[in-house]
């Protein structure tokens, strides 16, 4: 199956998607990086295997995007099977570094992979990066992505996903956006009993922009799809969710279900959605629930004729808005680490 | 269950498009192809004024720079535009005084097609029937307007737009483009350009149109566009129920038919706007059928005005059309209901936009489309609220039904809001036709074909309830006849 993924080189100002593409309507990649940026090395895309403990924040060594697959193949014979990717890129003062890179990561039948992914660079970059992944029957892959990145970022980061009967893939992306931040997902879905998921949450605020772009595409009978994107726009942010759920002919039993649901805090932020489905086939269940709004009145007056006071309020109904989506992650380590991040990410959104 | 044994006669009544029939009469055309000069041509037909020739040739010159739009998901072959003749009308007899002087061959195809255009024969029915208006379009000209005098005296002005020209050219020069710009899309460029008829409403402060309007449309005329231009205006306080329906004659050939409709709501205005389009949709092969590429919009310009737009797709080739609302004053409220069927190989790819630019608007988009056959059925819509649209409210709902194999249903929505007080919810789901109401209606002695009629009909009855009674009836029909053979 070849992914239908935009060509971007980001040294080639030529090759950048304009909003006259329709996948990049909402996201205009050719006005937030005008020029292209300096070649730095390659993306030093670190993995790190095995046992770490609660899941720390750091910036490991120096290591190639070669050494990805021998770290997974060591992470999945750990006892845990959990790998820390740290995809942090560093970027240059006053220069805009320019980083673009490509790594695939397989698993095998049976396989059981718990994968961290960390995006949180420092300084002016440009970052292009491709991930591709490669599930075998019955393999399992958990992919937590955390896109914390500086405000002048630029970040195109994009994966494919093939699955195999049986197989889980189960995605849960948090971003806090950057000057333009797009995390696209494509997934060929195998049916046969193959499950996916991918989920996110986005924390958005002054000028921040954060494009979620999912694609699904059943094949094969009896998939099933589940999605639940949920986020805080506040300033003059934007959010932008594309989702599309294709069925293609033959895929009967397909159950497909997407749910996106933002809370703008003030005018002027923007959001932009655009769930999508097209089906072939005639057996299926799908449906897409899009919600925009203010946050509940009357459960903020609820909780304040409880003696909260408003700020405090604010912050519990804004907080208990994007937690279900961290809720979700069945890893425990990892969950109490997402909602922590969470928990501290959400601090400036409380100002009333 | 009378609507029910209704449908089921008429399914077994019914084999095929019923108004595929050609009308022999003389017919007067423009020369094949499109340029000024026929624009021209066109324009000196109807005796037009200066401005309007002016308005024409500049939307011309527009169009000619402009692409034909491919975002839509309908595949088909190209139109030649070359290839049209872009005025066909027949010939007309000498002073027409009333309708007893209409050529009778066009009357008796009205009559074939169930449109009453004797005022008397309308009357005729049950003292309680409720009276409509009919302007018919028969190609490129509207042919006749009843109930005019009528109308008159409350002060509606129901003609054809080329009439309104010569009679009210200051109530068109002001409104005509004010909706859609002759720049807004390939089509609407195109239709500025070589419009021939349509119709004109406009109901004075304060007037509730008295009775049901409607225009019906007709192409009879072999390698002919349409282009209708609909010109609806309520003032202050005014309100009117507008419909429309459409046929087409069954021919090899695809023909294109391509309207522009604006409306014009004012200050407590209200417009209803019911369309049952049932243009010849191809053969089951695909073969001919009408390309209808439409484009609709209101401007709810004043505060608390309302526009509702319904529509009941079963007929062409291929459908674009996304009849929308600008709700530009404060609190207007804009409303879409839409059944879209499809069958055989047609395409559909049908919606609305909801503009919110007012402080609390309110929108409702109910959309069910059914696909069978080999058809591809896309919902594709937008909602929108711009920063000073506060209190917005959107409420969507498109539901799809799937009935056979081979067919495809595609939702496209679109949804942007820049105001935090906005309150936007939208719905799909995609759906077979359920195997256990499918069995349970059979059991209870239905055939599979009048069980699916009656399952699809309460499919879409959220939407039959909106429509006017006269057409809820036809409508209903309409549904069990486009989606017979869709099983088995």
């Amino acid at each position: 199956m070849a992914f239908d993924l935009t060509p971007l080189d980001l040294f080639d100002p030529s090759s950048y998607p304009t909003r006259r593409h329709e996948e990049w309507k909402y996201s205009d990649l050719s006005r937030a990086l005008r020029d292209a940026p300096a070649r730095a090395d390659l993306t030093h895309m670190q993995a790190e295997a095995g046992d770490f403990g609660g899941f720390y924040w750091h910036c490991a060594g120096d290591g190639q995007l070669a050494d990805l697959q021998a770290a997974v193949s060591r992470a999945v014979q750990s006892s845990d099977g959990r790998l820390y990717l740290d995809m942090s890129d560093i970027g240059g003062e006053g220069t805009i570094a320019g980083y673009q890179g490509e790594g695939r990561i397989t698993l095998a039948a049976g396989e059981h992979l718990i994968l961290l992914e960390d995006y949180s660079g420092a300084l002016d970059y440009a970052a292009s990066t491709v991930l591709h992944f490669d599930l075998a029957e019955g393999a399992t892959l958990i992919r937590v992505v955390i896109l914390d990145e500086p405000e002048s970022a630029v970040s195109v980061r994009r994966s494919t996903v093939t699955t195999a009967p049986g197989s889980v893939f189960k995605q849960y992306v948090f971003a806090t956006g950057a000057k333009f931040q797009r995390f696209e997902t494509h997934v060929e879905h195998a049916g046969h009993g193959a499950q996916v998921e991918m989920h996110g949450a986005y924390l958005l605020k002054d000028t921040a922009h954060f494009d979620y772009t999912t694609r699904v595409n059943h094949a094969e009978v009896d998939g099933a799809t589940q999605q639940l994107i949920k986020g805080l726009v506040k300033d003059r942010a934007t959010a932008v969710f594309q989702g599309r759920i294709y069925v293609e002919k033959g895929a009967d039993g397909t159950d497909a279900r997407m749910r996106h649901q933002a809370l703008m805090l003030n005018d002027g932020a923007h959001v932009r959605a655009k769930p999508e489905l097209e089906i072939y086939a005639d057996d299926v269940q799908c449906a897409h629930g899009n919600t925009i709004g203010a946050l509940d009145e009357s459960a903020l007056f609820f909780c304040q004729s409880r003696g909260m006071p408003e700020e405090v309020a604010r912050a519990l109904l804004m907080q208990a808005f994007v937690v279900p989506v961290a809720e979700q992650i069945e890893d425990e380590a990892l969950r109490e680490m997402v909602l922590n991040w969470i928990a501290d990410k959400t601090e400036g959104f409380y100002a009333l | 269950m009378a609507a029910v044994k209704e449908t089921i006669e008429t399914v077994q009544k019914l084999e095929t498009y019923a108004h595929g029939f050609v009308t022999d009469i003389e017919t007067e055309y423009a020369p094949k192809g499109l340029n000024a000069d026929i624009v021209r041509f066109i324009s000196a037909k109807k005796n037009e004024p200066q401005w309007m020739l002016d308005y024409r040739l500049a939307a011309f010159e527009r169009w000619q720079s402009m692409d034909e739009p491919d975002w839509a998901k309908v595949h088909y072959q190209k139109v030649d535009y070359q290839d049209l003749y872009y005025y066909a009308a027949p010939k007309p007899k000498p002073k027409l005084n009333s309708l007893d002087e209409v050529d009778p061959e066009l009357l008796a195809v009205y009559a074939k097609l169930g449109i009453p255009l004797k005022e008397q024969e309308v009357l005729a029915g049950v003292a309680s029937a409720p009276k409509y208006a009919v302007d018919a379009v028969f190609d490129s000209v509207s042919v006749v307007t009843t109930f005019k005098e009528e109308l008159k005296k409350s002060g509606v002005i129901f003609c054809s737009i080329s009439e309104a020209l010569r009679e009210h050219p200051q109530l068109v020069k002001e409104y005509l483009g004010s909706v859609v710009p002759v720049s807004d899309n390939y089509f609407a460029a195109l239709n500025a350009a070589v419009f021939s008829d349509g119709s004109f409403v406009y109901v004075p402060p304060g007037v509730r149109c008295p009775m049901e309007l409607s225009t019906y449309f007709r192409i009879n005329a072999e390698n002919t566009g349409q282009f209708e231009r609909t010109l609806i205006i309520a003032d202050k306080g005014a309100y009117v129920s507008y419909l429309e329906g459409c046929t087409a004659p069954m021919r090899d050939e695809n023909q294109l038919h391509a309207a522009v409709v604006e409306l014009v709501a004012m200050e407590d205005a209200s417009i209803k706007y019911s369309t049952v389009q049932n243009w010849y949709p191809g053969d089951a092969e695909g073969k001919g059928g009408i390309y209808n590429f439409v484009t609709k919009r209101a401007d709810c310009r004043g505060a608390r005005s309302k526009v509702s737009w319904t529509q009941v797709e079963t007929g062409s080739a291929v459908t674009w059309k996304y009849p929308s609302c600008i709700l530009r004053g404060d609190d207007s409220v804009g409303e879409f209901y839409s059944i879209a069927v499809t069958n055989g190989m047609q395409q559909a790819d049908t919606g609305t936009k909801m503009i919110h630019l007012g402080k609390n608007t309110r929108s409702r988009i109910i959309s069910k489309g059914v696909s069978a056959g080999k058809s591809s059925n896309t919902y594709r819509g937008l909602v929108s609220a711009h920063a000073k649209a506060g209190g917005a409210r959107n409420f969507t709902q498109c539901d799809s039904l799937l009935i056979g194999k081979t067919c495809a249903a595609h939702t496209v929505p679109y949804v942007e809001s820049d105001t935090a007080s906005a309150q936007f919810e939208h719905e799909a789901t995609t759906t077979r036709l359920s195997e256990d109401q499918l069995f349970y209606a059979m059991q209870r002695g239905l055939s599979q074909e009048e069980a699916v009629a009656l399952l699809v009909n309460g499919f879409v009855r959220e939407v039959l309830q909106e429509l006017p009674m006269e057409f809820a009836v036809e409508a209903q029909k309409l549904l069990a006849i486009s989606l017979e053979g869709s099983v088995g």
